[in-house]
């Protein structure tokens, strides 16, 4: 990295770092929302953008985080980082499971099993009402600044989730650079020649699935946080679809697309339905589509080529 | 045994409905190599249109046959406008592009037909004949009845006819289509229209068991992929015999399997799809692909 | 008369050129052939003939500009390509192809009598006529897609490397059928071939294409006694 973009880290950092101390709250709120999203959506980078597996379902195990730190806060009585782990450990081992008959599939017909997965995500939680309070949510606490900090619930929670957000990102970063990241090149771009070369393809595949729906649980245990309630409308299809949305505008296969996709995700929304309530779908069909025909590799992805094309013309 | 025999025609009816919008699917996938997520939605924004048609005054009968006219350049439009400039792009970009559509079309009927439910009239007399206990209701016999009339007209055009040649040879190998001549181009647009069109009758049946409602076809997509999945996508004989699979399989689930209660009802056809691609990823009618190296 | 009358041709892929401002021809009812390695260009010619590939230049059939006409347009006004590969539709019967091979023709009857000529021409393909093209050898898959070309009654036909893959013994059958063909049928032919000793015994008139120019050109007999054409294409040294 040279100078510059260390300097530019530098900042980000530390804009990052007292954004809550000078911002409003309900802006901090939103950029804590956008972290959560974020996290989820490096999951979904990593299933759909570095091992080319298309996956529908994300709401599933973006769920299934919320819905098991929820829990393990409310029966277990465990403290709330606690629950977040346990909520990665719980979507990391699922969705490791579900990898294997994953990995089986030609991709359209991963995309199938993935879609059902994501419209039976409602129906499951409200059938098993006895512990999810099924249609009427569960309210979680959110947590409580200690008393030395002196900062408002809004900030400390930011905190909290800019904290997991961050060691999400430098995990994830690892695990794409080096030589785990060109061996999920390859498995991407060329799975018989790589597979040829000596690279488990197919246990790449799996671990993928299963790192991927585990930052998916992460992102949905610290969505938690932020908004305190959780019921089982925002998991469904819809939101499985912004989710591809997002990372499609973000730019598949980079790590900073999650970003974008997580502000996409927190305002794209609102901005939705201001215009029109029906048309919400429209905007993002709409966007689908333009990214597609203009912008296939999303606004960071297209950012990088032309970066690129212009180190090489300078040189 | 009657109850059992009730299920099963129950089963048909709804596998009915199924195996319609899977044949649109399979069609679609035949032609262009695409599987097209809008259909169901392509299908409720037809069911819509067939509604506003007798809103104008027209009858049921008339209504359905203009909506099928107009489902058909419907398609062909989407087909030119949306789908024909990413044809030959990665996989990836092409689901997110049908998705995209999935949305749009979703939301476009929301949009200018509001979200509230609605009456639809149908077309079917209120008749039911018993015999004992078992009830077959005129609704059963009208569902086999368009079944079998898509299913035959399908096999006519596709093996009797000179342009279901052309669409076959334009879905086979499309090099060698445009170089005996066949406008590749056109064929294709017909498909997706042909498929809008089809979509549309399954509309049509959906809307007359139920209310009108612009997210009633999101179950139906889903069986009926599964449908068509049973037919490795490519086979028409596939999906007619995957949706009564689905629909007979659901009929059953409900009635013997009461523990699952109607929100897991959609694990039936999860499960099959998945049984059936586990063991045979081709599909169980389908041919093996041979990747070539 | 010329049925083939290409002049100033260039063609290519993307940004790549392949052709570089070639020009050749084909008198009515004669075989012309089209040799070159690997590379040089001649499966571009064929493709670029029948529209596939954008191309500069003038193209006449029959005196009419084709250049620039889509590939079934093309096709209609008599141009038959017997592409690299066969082409052939696998998941038709072998019937179905010869059959969609005269698609745009609305002659009925003639069209039965093309087919049952075909299997006259090629017994193989009678005995398999249910079968899907897909289940044939390579050799019988050759003959049908030149079956196939032949059902468009085509002004020209235009065959890119015949004997790829297949046996002597195949080739050897496949260019008597050939030679059959253009003398019996009076088909107009535009052979290309990288090994070329059958090919320049059943032609009139040879080309040489070597990386995209016309090196070399005359009649079929002097290009095969030509000494470099020997050492580089015939197999002599």
């Amino acid at each position: 990295m040279t100078v510059k973009h260390w300097l530019l880290g530098v900042l980000v950092a530390i804009l990052l770092a007292v954004t809550p101390l000078i911002a409003p709250s309900y802006l901090t709120f939103q950029l804590t929302g956008v972290m959560a999203y974020a996290v989820a959506a490096i999951g979904l980078n990593l299933i759909i953008g570095y091992a080319g597996q298309i996956s529908l379902g994300h709401n599933a195990f973006f769920a299934l985080g919320a819905y098991t730190a929820a829990l393990s806060v409310a029966h277990l009585h465990v403290h709330y980082v606690v629950s977040v782990l346990i909520a990665a450990a719980v979507t990391f081992v699922v969705g490791f499971l579900a990898g294997f008959p994953a990995q089986r599939l030609k991709g359209l017909y991963l995309a199938l099993i993935t879609l059902v997965l994501a419209v039976s995500v409602s129906p499951v939680i409200k059938h098993f009402k006895a512990y999810t309070n099924g249609m009427s949510g569960l309210a979680v606490d959110r947590p409580s600044p200690p008393a030395w900090s002196g900062l408002t619930q809004d900030a400390w929670v930011y905190y909290v989730v800019l904290l997991f957000t961050a060691v999400c990102f430098f995990l994830a970063r690892n695990f794409v650079a080096g030589s785990t990241g060109r061996a999920l090149t390859a498995v991407r771009q060329a799975p018989l020649a790589a597979s040829s070369m000596g690279v488990d393809v197919n246990g790449y595949k799996v671990l993928i699935f299963g790192l991927g729906s585990m930052f998916a649980g992460i992102g949905g245990a610290i969505f938690n946080f932020s908004i305190g309630f959780i019921a089982p409308d925002s998991f469904n299809l819809l939101l499985s679809v912004s989710f591809l949305a997002a990372i499609v505008v973000g730019g598949l296969g980079t790590v900073w697309g999650a970003l974008v996709a997580g502000l996409f995700l927190q305002f794209v929304p609102s901005y939705a339905s201001d215009i029109s309530n029906a048309l919400a779908g429209a905007v993002y069909g709409g966007i689908l589509i333009v990214c597609m025909f203009f912008m296939p590799k999303g606004i960071v992805g297209s950012a990088i080529v032309w970066l690129r094309e212009r180190q090489t013309v300078k040189n | 045994m009657i109850y059992f025999l009730q299920q099963l025609l129950n089963g048909l009816a709804t596998g009915a409905i199924y195996a319609s919008l899977g044949l649109a699917l399979v069609l679609i996938y035949r032609t262009t190599n695409i599987a097209n997520f809008a259909q169901g939605e392509m299908a409720t924004f037809s069911a819509f249109l067939t509604w506003q048609l007798t809103e104008f005054g027209l009858p049921i009968g008339w209504a359905i046959l203009i909506s099928l006219g107009l489902s058909l350049i419907l398609g062909a439009v989407t087909y030119v406008l949306i789908v024909r400039p990413v044809q030959y792009k990665d996989e990836m970009t092409i689901i997110i592009v049908t998705l995209g559509l999935f949305l749009a079309y979703n939301s476009a009927t929301g949009a200018i037909w509001g979200f509230m439910q609605k009456a639809s009239p149908s077309p079917l007399p209120e008749q039911t004949w018993t015999f004992g206990t078992l009830r077959i209701g005129a609704e059963l016999l009208a569902f086999v009845a368009v079944l079998v009339t898509i299913s035959v007209g399908l096999y006519v055009l596709f093996q009797r006819t000179r342009l279901g040649m052309a669409l076959r040879a334009a879905a086979s190998n499309a090099q060698s289509a445009q170089l005996v001549g066949i406008p590749y181009t056109a064929m294709m647009t017909l498909g997706w229209g042909m498929a809008a069109a089809l979509g549309s009758v399954s509309g049509a049946l959906v809307a007359s068991r139920l209310t009108l409602d612009p997210n009633m076809m999101g179950d139906v997509i889903i069986y009926a992929f599964a449908a068509a999945v049973v037919g490795g996508l490519s086979s028409y004989l596939g999906a007619v015999v995957g949706g009564i699979v689905v629909g007979v399989s659901q009929s059953f689930s409900t009635a013997y399997l009461p523990a699952l209660g109607s929100d897991l009802q959609i694990i039936v056809p999860l499960l099959l799809i998945v049984a059936v691609l586990i063991v045979k990823p081709e599909g169980l009618f389908g041919k093996a692909v041979q990747v070539r190296v | 008369m010329k049925v083939l009358d290409i002049k100033n041709f260039s063609a290519g892929y993307g940004r790549l050129r392949v052709l570089h401002n070639i020009s050749l021809s084909v008198q009515e009812g004669s075989v012309a052939v089209l040799l070159g390695a690997n590379g040089a260009g001649k499966t571009t010619t064929l493709r670029a003939i029948s529209g596939l590939i954008k191309s500069e230049g003038s193209v006449l059939l029959d005196g009419q500009e084709t250049r620039g006409l889509s590939p079934d347009r093309i096709a209609r006004l008599g141009v038959a390509h017997a592409a690299e590969g066969r082409g052939t539709f696998t998941d038709l019967t072998v019937e179905d192809n010869l059959r969609v091979g005269a698609f745009r023709r609305t002659d009925k009857s003639e069209i039965a009598a093309d087919i049952e000529k075909m299997y006259v021409l090629f017994p193989r393909l009678r005995e398999r006529y249910q079968q899907k093209a897909g289940s044939l050898s390579g050799g019988e898959q050759q003959m049908l897609a030149v079956g196939r070309a032949l059902m468009l009654r085509p002004r020209v036909l235009l065959l890119d490397e015949p004997s790829l893959g297949l046996a002597p013994v195949i080739i050897n059958d496949l260019y008597d059928t050939l030679a059959r063909v253009n003398k019996e049928l009076r088909i107009t032919m535009l052979i290309v071939e990288q090994n070329a000793n059958l090919a320049l015994q059943i032609a009139d008139y040879a080309y040489v294409l070597e990386s995209g120019v016309i090196s070399l050109q005359g009649p079929a007999q002097e290009i095969a006694s030509h000494d470099g054409v020997r050492a580089a294409y015939l197999g002599d040294i």
